[in-house]
């Protein structure tokens, strides 16, 4: 088989959704596998490592879930999305390895009755771009990154769902296996706790300017 | 409709994606994609081995399968007790035990015993939790249903005759 030819096929590959590149690697095709790993292998590790909070076991976690995901790819339903299948057992093998470590993964009982609005008035105001403020926005992004750490495990995952894999809700639910209303309601908490630890940084209500302190 | 961030009409949510979204992302290291092909390869799915694509034609199969399956447990007691009217007792025993050997050489050609059960479990299940076979298992529970209902009005005269 030459290189030209294996060439062709991964281009013609790369242009498949994600299900279709699903099939043609559940058909035995070694470049649709190939593709699988190369397409998922960040947005998998970044929500591991987000949940457990530790490269060297997220490395392990990511391997794992690659693994249970071939060995279930049979089982895979294509009319599904595969990176809402992929991120299930990716969420799922992380939240079993935190439940080993005896991480606490308990969060307040929802009462989607009794959740204020979401906090925007706390935002940073990031309509605006200008060079003056990037060195602003590095230190924003610094304590973006400690905010979402110190959050609890699941609204970590709704938070890296939603805003880094751009998720809407019902897939979020059916990844992290929860209620619709649960989803949203951890959602919110998360940003409400996000704007409690950005404005304790430093970054107020709507007077503050992009990316600078008050 | 659910939506994405991006694509939110809601200016909360578009004014936390656009602060969420600069927060960096988790980078894997840079050999760990040559250590997860080299370590997912072996379960690679093999070009021969051409698994099925799961659509309604093949779910209509499999429910029928095990249908047939459950038809012919069914009627295997049936058949036996039939056989102790016509035979003799030891005959119809022996020609059983006979029947499970060779069921278990057959099943176990080629292939482990336990194999064979875990494929079958996972058929039966897969059949089960498919629409239709969620419609034959709640016909089924009907029937059972209907059948106590008869029962329970056989059982008071039952019960009169022995007291009397």
């Amino acid at each position: 088989m030459s290189d030209s030819s294996r060439q062709g096929r991964a281009s013609a590959l790369d242009a498949l959704a994600d299900a279709d590149v699903a099939v043609a690697a559940l058909r035995g095709s070694a470049d649709a596998c190939e593709l699988l790993v190369r397409r998922f292998e960040r947005p998998v590790y970044n929500l591991i490592a987000r949940l457990v909070q530790d490269p060297s076991l997220a490395e392990d976690l990511t391997q794992d879930t690659f693994l249970k995901m071939f060995r279930a790819l049979a089982q895979y339903d294509p009319a599904q999305r595969f990176s809402s299948w992929i991120f299930r057992i990716a969420h799922n093998t992380a939240i079993d390895a935190l439940r080993v470590r005896r991480v606490p993964l308990a969060v307040p009982p929802v009462d989607p009755d009794g959740e204020a609005a979401d906090p925007v008035a706390d935002l940073p105001d990031l309509s605006s771009e200008s060079p003056e403020q990037a060195a602003g926005r590095r230190q924003l992004a610094e304590v973006l990154d400690e905010a979402i750490d110190a959050l609890r495990p699941p609204y970590r995952a709704v938070i890296v769902l939603r805003h880094h894999e751009e998720l809407d809700y019902e897939e979020i639910a059916a990844i992290m296996q929860l209620p619709l209303g649960t989803v949203k309601t951890y959602l919110h908490r998360a940003r409400r706790e996000l704007a409690e630890r950005l404005r304790a940084a430093g970054y107020g209500p709507s007077e503050t300017r992009p990316g600078g302190r008050p | 409709m659910a939506r994405t961030p991006a694509d939110s009409h809601d200016p909360v949510e578009r004014a936390w994606h656009a602060l969420l979204r600069r927060a960096p992302r988790r980078e894997p290291p840079p050999y760990l994609q040559a250590r997860l092909l080299a370590a997912t390869r072996a379960s690679w799915p093999a070009p021969g081995e051409v698994a099925a694509v799961p659509d309604g034609r093949g779910e209509l199969v499999v429910t029928a399968g095990v249908l047939a399956g459950a038809a012919a447990l069914t009627l295997a007691p049936v058949l036996v007790v039939a056989a102790l009217f016509v035979f003799d007792a030891g005959i119809v025993v022996e020609g059983v035990a006979r029947t499970c050997v060779w069921l278990v050489s057959w099943l176990s050609t080629g292939v482990s015993v336990w194999d064979v059960l875990m494929r079958a479990g996972r058929v039966a299940a897969a059949a089960m939790t498919s629409p239709a076979g969620t419609l034959l298992l709640l016909g089924g529970t009907l029937t059972a249903w209907l059948a106590l209902v008869g029962l329970s009005r056989l059982l008071p005269v039952e019960r009169e005759t022995v007291d009397a």
